[in-house]
């Protein structure tokens, strides 16, 4: 049982790291444009032939 | 179209098709698909051992015990791995917007993964096994494995550290996650857990192992599929991508403390169960982020639904997933988790959520990208339908089947009745779960049929562009010119 003690420290730095790199993600402005990151992703090599549904 | 100009920012000008290395596409997806035809199998072939036990022999190598780990490392390094990373190579190029480097290395690579799995694979039923769960592999085929997945992190890396435009997709996001954190685990489960620890300690380390396999390897990785094909099969862009983001960040935050609710009720610590079973329920944020994002990004694309195969797939591995992940995170209670623990229930659970999700997106973006592949249309779209007919009513009804069987069986154990009438009483409920096997087994088998013939028929022909969704599918012989 003493492994917990590497274990969830080990679980916790792993978390804390998702934490840091969350932070470090939204100081760097990846948050900046949503929407375009979106839309480029379906930019593909043919345009939609129509326009997009609005919702 | 000067919108769609001005939207693609950086991208403009810039030839998608141009940067895919089409050769490493095609080869990851052919060996994809030999997987996706063998592996699957081994799991019909073992389940009529439990009506049957005795129809393969006495022979040791044919046991149950023997072959299980096959099916299992099979399905989830083979079937879905190889199609996942043969997707990737697709998929990164086109939202970075730049090629991936050294990509003369990605075919061998391919190659590499598919005859270390291959030889691994062929070695379990004589013996060789780690005793690890989906960790089972010999370390003759672990370390090439490891050194490709290794690879194909530093290729995907540079290509993303090259991207035109600075923000992320979220497809992106999940994809740097998945080969950072699965090349630690690798070493962690291949290397360090099977020589080093024991016992009751090397369960709980197991647990976070294992639950990385399912949930920071199969998980993020089917994300980078759904999140990309989704979009672009429906053409809608994402309905939400800042929800997109709290699913990414909570998945990040939660999934390194769930490992320990595999084994509740043992003798790891009462309060690290704990903690394991509130983030289990905490992942249904991330769960129900993703599936109001899958279904408002359909939304106002339900006309002609019906005949876009690859996003047919995908929506209907949403749907077993809504089902798969109920079932995981209330598994992960106490009190659900006393009687399924050992029961069919967690079968019907893994099957829904491996198979039943993410081998189904993995086969949605292959029927999106093969074609695509070959440059032609898909060979034909009432095969393919069938196919995906089968698959699902397979699927739906070994998830329904199993569910019940294991209820049943479990409550049964609680309330004291004699353990071999319990097994008695399983027999309709296994033969059901073997047709469905057969079920999907057959549409798979018809699926990479219609590929292989898209592949085959018709090598001269030029590019043609695929029809928007809704237009009736160009049949086998061409249009009529």
């Amino acid at each position: 049982m003493e492994i917990l003690v590497i274990l969830v420290p080990l679980a916790l730095m792993l978390g804390l790291a998702g934490l840091v790199a969350f932070l470090w993600s939204l100081r760097s402005g990846q948050y900046d444009d949503l929407e375009g990151a979106a839309w480029r992703a379906i930019a593909d090599d043919d345009p939609p032939q129509e326009a997009p549904a609005k919702r | 179209m000067t919108e769609t100009l001005q939207l693609r920012g950086r991208f403009t000008g810039v030839d998608l098709d141009q940067l895919v290395d089409w050769r490493v596409v095609r080869t990851w997806l052919y060996l994809g698909m030999f997987w996706l035809m063998v592996t699957p199998s081994i799991g019909v072939a073992l389940s009529g051992l439990f009506n049957y036990p005795d129809y393969l022999g006495t022979t040791l190598g044919l046991t149950f015990g023997r072959l299980r780990p096959v099916h299992v490392n099979g399905v989830i390094f083979g079937a879905f791995s190889t199609l996942f990373i043969g997707e990737c190579y697709y998929l990164v190029p086109r939202l970075c917007g730049v090629r991936v480097p050294w990509s003369q290395w990605a075919v061998p690579l391919a190659w590499v993964w598919s005859i270390a799995l291959l030889a691994g694979l062929i070695s379990l039923p004589f013996g060789t096994n780690h005793g690890l769960e989906a960790g089972e592999l010999p370390l003759f085929a672990e370390i090439p494995m490891f050194i490709v997945v290794a690879a194909a992190t530093a290729q995907f890396l540079m290509t993303v550290a090259q991207r035109l435009e600075p923000q992320l997709y979220v497809a992106l996001w999940y994809l740097i996650a998945a080969f950072i954190w699965t090349t630690m685990n690798l070493v962690l489960g291949s290397f360090i857990l099977p020589y080093t620890i024991s016992g009751i300690n090397s369960a709980a380390f197991h647990g976070l192992y294992i639950h990385y396999i399912v949930g920071l390897w199969i998980t993020p990785a089917g994300y980078v599929l759904i999140y990309y094909f989704l979009p672009v099969s429906v053409r809608n862009p994402l309905y939400a991508h800042k929800l997109s983001l709290v699913g990414f960040w909570s998945l990040a935050l939660f999934y390194p403390f769930v490992g320990i609710h595999h084994y509740l009720y043992s003798p790891i610590a009462d309060w690290a169960e704990t903690l394991a079973i509130v983030t289990s329920m905490l992942l249904i944020i991330p769960v129900w982020t993703v599936l109001v994002n899958f279904f408002g990004t359909v939304h106002g694309r339900w006309d002609g639904f019906g005949k876009n195969l690859p996003a047919k797939f995908l929506i209907m591995g949403s749907l077993m997933y809504l089902a798969g992940c109920f079932q995981g995170s209330v598994e992960a209670l106490r009190s659900i988790q006393q009687p399924t623990h050992f029961s069919d229930f967690v079968i019907s659970h893994s099957h829904l959520t491996v198979f039943g999700t993410f081998v189904v997106w993995a086969m949605g973006g292959l029927v999106y990208v093969w074609p695509r592949v070959c440059g032609r249309e898909l060979w034909s779209f009432a095969l393919g339908n069938w196919a995906f007919w089968l698959i699902t009513v397979g699927i739906s009804t070994m998830g329904l089947v199993l569910t019940a069987a294991g209820l049943q069986q479990g409550f049964e154990w609680m309330n004291g009745t004699e353990w071999v009438d319990t097994v008695v009483r399983m027999r309709p409920y296994w033969l059901v779960r073997t047709l469905s096997g057969i079920s999907m087994d057959t549409g798979m088998s018809l699926l990479v049929i219609n590929l292989m013939m898209t592949a085959l028929t018709r090598p001269t022909e030029a590019r043609e562009v695929a029809p928007a969704p809704g237009v009736a599918p160009v049949p086998a012989g061409g249009s009529a010119q």
